[in-house]
């Protein structure tokens, strides 16, 4: 008997067919593309004023080239080793104040039955993401003033304290404010894609969890936190390489020179010492050196986490 | 159209207009070094078209200009401020327009109002050299921001004969008022300079107090004496005058903080002089510093300033004056003041007075009455260095134009009947309120567009008319506001020719340490004198000690020592 011929079944795509068939979605995902091949990939080319002593007016054929010079210089100012502590220290802080707060909410939010309660509150806390630092930062100073701060002047009427306390205005308090301010302003959209990452876990784990017996706090502990445990991991690279980030808007906000201890960071330094001072050179080279320690910082988190069984963010 | 259709033409549209969006915020003016130097290209139009495009070199002034065979644009920087009155906008209003129909139209000149933030003029040009899109001239009231712009290159060199030929009217006014002395930097001829009437004085700057405070405080009159004025603080916090911290207090704020002339030692040592009497970078560390700071301290511990003044912003001091809270308000006061006419609606029985400089005296604490002089230097203006000849010729043009006597006066006072009116004396008088108006003057009756040939705001010849003509009118101590204002001059330029005033060391050659610094210093200056001010007066010593350890160590040794070499090489200049 002849053996029946199998009918041959293509199971890849050439990528002319994959274009011929979603060239809308390809079209789609060229905006984002441009977008990052222009602001991203287009400046690189302007790196190059780290190593040179760039003038403005002159340009890069004009300026002198100096090699390492402008890293030197940088590692020996006293001012930059305060904005690089600063900037590790208040990053680390943020992430470990601000990182879980997203999360928890998001697993609140997810309990919440009424949806009408829900939706309401996930607009109130994703309020404080559409406000600018300036507004937060004025707003704040008006309200936590040591002698005629809302704050202040409700817990002296009230007697709980004799003196107002300066939370903005000493270093040590200002540090828990200005933390606590920014885990106020980001938890709620960050809610966002853990939301989305529950929204994406089987319905049918939390039935079986159901018919085991678990209650409310075993399914959000064993089925809910596992099922957004790639989302947690991947959120938590991506922001490892922002430890040696900071910002200026944010910084600027709550300035008072009282603080500056604490409030010195590198995006300060480098708007002071480059952009404000048409020192484009040293900017750079402290961009780039922020650049570089960031993606250390992820190559070694997303190493770390893969070593643990996780599936990493490259 | 089928949904599928529709959708494909939307996804292409959007994609579309996104990619051009984002490649046409790549394009725009070709970068420094892609643009060939401004003299060879303009050299090389010039050999084309020799005559034409060279006017202006017969005949000497306005009278030998002929327009440009081709429009030259003309772009001239203007500084855009707050405009409390509601003023256009700088750039662009009734009297740039004015500009363009009466001088640009007439020699083919596109003229253009560059807007820079006052207060932030490095950074804006730093950002427009390197964009290649540097105005055809910088300028700057402040020399050591000046010498900076050359530093960077910002600046090019120009010929003084060819100069002369083409504005000589703006050139004698400058050999009139000795200032053809300041043209070189680094042995380079890069600087013109407008004039500043009255500038052995700062008579327009006015501190205003509370007159019926001093009163209720048993005093007659603004004590000039530190020791007198201590006791009517004293008295005005036992009254309770006012708020609880009647002096304000506001963060320090932009060129010019903590000035420490009353503090220093006279007669001055030049040394001293020249590498540390600096108007933009505090001089932390010195001894006239150091008494400043000490009597800052002193009145902050006393709980007469704010004792958050750290963070308040300049706002405040309209704001606390307006409303009551303190005892005195700066500014520079012309005719027409907003703030006055906000204190006066507010406190319709306050009286107020001006300080009043009594001329030379030295107190027992070791403070005089002297003060920082203008200077006779208005605005130090430089040819940008990627100005072309033909852009340069057209700002010479445009300078000599704007020296005739006759734009000058249009330009300062503005039209009659609608700006200015005359007095019986034949002087003209500006309108005090021109709100509304399509031909309000900006900031201070134009002074930011005129400035390029005098910073005066009246100098007819006559002082007493011009001193007094800056005197605020029409509210209730203004018949006192004119002649305060009057002997204050008088009192400052007493000082000035006793030999207790001088106007600010000038550097021939950059200051590398200054233009590295200087930002860098100012920043922290700030954060050590609010530390040494709030600190207690037990600590007042030690604090100043280690402040000063600090800023000499972050830079202003080594601003020092640069200015010590220059001037010890020739290259400053000097006392009277």
């Amino acid at each position: 008997m002849a053996k029946a011929k199998e009918p041959k079944v293509r199971t890849t795509t050439t990528w002319s067919k994959a274009i011929k068939r979603d060239w809308q979605l390809y079209l789609l995902l060229l905006i984002p593309v441009i977008l990052v091949i222009v602001f991203n990939y287009a400046a690189y080319p302007g790196l190059r004023m780290a190593f040179m002593d760039y003038k403005p007016a002159k340009g890069y054929a004009g300026s002198k080239w100096v090699g390492f010079a402008t890293f030197q210089k940088i590692f020996q100012d006293a001012d930059f080793l305060r904005a690089l502590k600063n900037s590790l220290v208040f990053n680390l802080l943020d992430l470990l104040v601000g990182f879980p707060m997203p999360i928890i909410l998001a697993l609140m939010l997810n309990e919440l039955r009424f949806m009408g309660f829900k939706k309401v509150t996930q607009t109130i806390l994703y309020l404080p993401h559409f406000l600018s630092w300036a507004i937060i930062g004025s707003v704040a100073y008006t309200m936590f003033r040591p002698s005629t701060g809302l704050v202040n002047v409700l817990l002296m009427n009230a007697g709980w304290i004799e003196q107002g306390i300066p939370f903005l205005t000493e270093k040590w308090h200002w540090a828990v404010t200005y933390l606590l301010i920014g885990v106020w302003q980001g938890m709620g959209w960050g809610t966002i894609l853990y939301l989305a990452a529950i929204a994406g876990i089987n319905g049918e784990l939390y039935e079986a969890a159901i018919i085991d017996g678990a209650n409310r706090w075993q399914k959000m502990w064993h089925v809910t936190l596992p099922g957004i445990r790639s989302t947690v991991v991947t959120l938590l690279i991506m922001n490892l390489g922002r430890v040696m980030g900071s910002n200026l808007e944010r910084l600027t906000a709550f300035d008072n020179t009282q603080v500056r201890d604490f409030e010195y960071q590198l995006a300060i330094y480098i708007y002071n010492k480059g952009l404000g001072n048409g020192k484009f050179s040293m900017g750079t080279a402290v961009g780039l050196f922020q650049s570089l320690v960031g993606l250390i910082l992820v190559l070694v988190s997303d190493k770390i986490a893969k070593a643990l069984g996780e599936e990493g963010l490259l | 159209m089928k949904k599928n259709t529709l959708q494909k033409v939307l996804a292409t549209a959007l994609v579309s207009t996104m990619a051009m969006g984002a490649l046409t915020a790549c394009g725009g003016e070709a970068a420094p070094e892609a643009s060939a130097p401004a003299k060879e290209e303009s050299s090389a139009a010039s050999e084309s078209t020799p005559a034409e495009s060279t006017p202006a070199e017969t005949v000497a002034g306005i009278e030998g200009f002929v327009p440009f065979e081709s429009t030259v644009t003309l772009q001239i920087p203007i500084y855009q401020r707050a405009t409390p009155n509601g003023a256009a906008d700088a750039g662009d209003n009734y009297w740039t327009n004015w500009v363009q129909e009466n001088f640009g139209d007439k020699y083919n000149i596109d003229v253009e109002y560059i807007t820079l933030d006052r207060g932030q003029e490095n950074e804006q040009y730093a950002l427009l050299a390197a964009a290649g899109k540097l105005p055809v001239c910088c300028f700057e009231y402040d020399y050591p921001d000046v010498t900076l712009y050359q530093n960077e290159g910002y600046l090019q060199e120009y010929d003084i004969d060819w100069f002369k030929q083409i504005a000589p009217t703006y050139w004698q006014r400058m050999v009139d008022n000795g200032l053809d002395a300041y043209t070189e930097i680094n042995g380079e001829n890069v600087l013109l300079v407008g004039s500043r009437a009255y500038g052995n004085t700062n008579y327009q700057f006015t501190t205003f107090y509370r007159q019926d405070w001093v009163e209720a405080a048993g005093f007659t009159e603004y004590p000039s004496d530190p020791d007198e004025l201590m006791k009517l603080y004293a008295k005005i916090a036992e009254l309770g005058l006012g708020g609880e911290h009647f002096l304000g207090g506001t963060k320090i704020e932009g060129n010019g903080a903590d000035q420490n002339y009353p503090y220093r030692t006279y007669p001055l040592d030049e040394l001293t002089w020249a590498t540390t009497g600096d108007y933009v970078i505090p001089a932390l560390s010195t001894e006239a510093q150091k008494a400043l700071l000490k009597k800052q301290n002193e009145l902050y511990n006393l709980g007469y300033i704010d004792p958050e003044y750290n963070t308040r912003t300049s706002d405040f001091a309209v704001s606390d004056f307006v409303s009551g809270q303190v005892f005195t308000y700066s500014c520079y006061s012309t005719a027409k003041n907003d703030v006055l006419d906000q204190f006066y609606a507010a406190n319709p029985d306050a009286h107020l007075g001006i300080v009043v400089n009594p001329g030379p005296m030295t107190f027992a604490d070791g403070t005089c009455t002297a003060y920082r002089p203008n200077g006779d230097c208005g605005q130090y203006i430089g040819f940008s260095s990627q100005a072309t000849e033909e852009q340069m010729k057209a700002f010479a043009m445009y300078l000599e134009w704007m020296c005739q006597d006759d734009v000058f006066f249009t330009l300062k006072y503005g039209l009659e009947g609608i700006n200015f009116n005359y007095d019986a004396d034949g002087n003209p008088v500006y309108v005090e309120d021109q709100t509304g108006l399509a031909e309000q003057q900006g900031h201070n009756n134009n002074v930011d567009m005129w400035c390029l040939v005098e910073a005066s705001a009246a100098a007819t010849g006559d002082a007493e008319k011009d001193i007094k003509s800056c005197a605020p009118v029409g509210y209730p101590d203004s018949d006192k506001f004119a002649e305060q204002i009057w002997a204050n001059y008088q009192g400052q330029l007493a000082c000035f020719e006793a030999g207790m005033v001088a106007p600010d060391c000038k550097f021939g050659v950059t200051i590398a340490a200054s233009d590295e610094y200087k930002d860098t210093l100012f920043a922290k200056y700030a954060e050590l004198r609010d530390k040494i001010v709030m600190g207690s007066v037990d600590d007042f010593e030690a604090n100043y000690e280690a402040a000063s350890k600090e800023y000499l160590a972050a830079g202003y040794q080594a601003i020092i020592d640069e200015k010590a070499e220059a001037y010890n090489s020739g290259a400053t200049t000097h006392l009277r």
